[in-house]
């Protein structure tokens, strides 16, 4: 809590602003990199999203309260941006969300920056068929290795309908596999 | 496919980021960030406070000294206010006003009346209601 204090003191400084914003970008830009790519699939979606998402922590430090931790604040930006990203990709090409992400699961096996064989893909195309909030819950607890504690943060979910949440996830997940 | 436990198998997502990518970012994001937001003083709003100061300044320059002149009295004391004056405060005696006359008052006084004839004297004498306490004197 004292490094997030210190780190927004920076922020708002106007002569230390630069300083402080380098320091978020390091912190921050790998964990939210995998997390937005998660969501959006692709690099070049997720680097129009970490963009954005830094861009509009920046610009609303000054709003941050401090009633959550920043790194709970960051994440939900990135985690909206990211939704919304689809969202309105999917608008623009006159089609849902989720024929949206079933087009960039057809693309991963040619995406130069997915490193995954069968099983990965297979992983993939799994998640894809549970509701977005399952899918959120499971990406943040299986690849992002996140705690309850942070992802009800994040989420603004109870533990326990997160704990809920991903169980029937992993569930799901696994008779897919099987089902293979 | 045989069953796969999620809780101990680790199966990685497979996304990867291109090489210096990161290093890269951080470059990028920083010269994308908009500056700083400079203060904007309205010239407006100084020129007011200017224009205010000075009307203040003119006001107290105008007000100060008509306030010192009106608690001034507007007669300057002549002669005939004091001899007014003395006449009217009951406890000035005439000689109390002698007591108080020095030789060059007197000397004064004899220029001022002029006596230098045996007319004005006499004139003086026959006007002066107390001779008869300088006869005796």
């Amino acid at each position: 809590m004292q490094d997030d204090k210190d780190l927004i003191e920076l922020l708002l400084n106007s002569k230390t602003q630069n300083d402080g914003f380098k320091k978020l970008v390091q912190l921050y830009q790998k964990p939210l990199y995998y997390h937005i790519r998660n969501i959006v699939l692709n690099h070049d979606d997720t680097d129009d999203v970490l963009q954005n998402t830094f861009i509009k922590v920046f610009t609303n430090i000054s709003k941050f309260k401090g009633e959550s931790k920043l790194y709970s604040w960051i994440y939900r930006i990135a985690t909206n941006e990211s939704l919304t990203f689809l969202q309105q990709k999917a608008k623009k090409s006159g089609i849902s969300s989720e024929e949206i992400q079933q087009r960039e699961l057809m693309k991963l096996e040619s995406d130069v920056y997915f490193e995954g064989n069968e099983i990965e893909l297979k992983l993939q195309k799994a998640i894809a068929s549970l509701p977005e909030k399952q899918q959120l819950v499971f990406k943040m607890k299986y690849f992002e290795e996140m705690k309850y504690e942070e992802m009800s943060g994040i989420l603004e979910t109870s533990v326990g309908a997160l704990k809920a949440s991903y169980h029937i996830a992993v569930k799901k997940i696994e008779e897919i596999l099987k089902s293979n | 496919m045989k069953n796969i436990d999620l809780n101990t198998t680790k199966i990685k997502s497979g996304f990867k980021a291109p090489d210096d990518y990161f290093e890269k970012f951080e470059a990028r994001i920083l010269d994308k960030i908009p500056a700083p937001e400079t203060k904007v003083v309205s010239l407006f709003h100084r020129k007011q406070i200017w224009i205010s100061s000075i009307a203040a300044v003119l006001l107290l320059a105008i007000v100060i000294p008509s306030y010192f002149n009106s608690i001034q009295t507007n007669t300057p004391l002549d002669n005939s206010n004091i001899e007014n004056y003395l006449s009217y405060q009951t406890n000035f005696t005439n000689f109390d006003i002698i007591e108080n006359l020095n030789e060059d008052d007197i000397v004064e006084l004899e220029n001022a009346l002029s006596i230098s004839s045996k007319e004005d004297v006499e004139a003086y004498l026959l006007d002066t209601q107390n001779l008869d306490y300088y006869l005796n004197e």
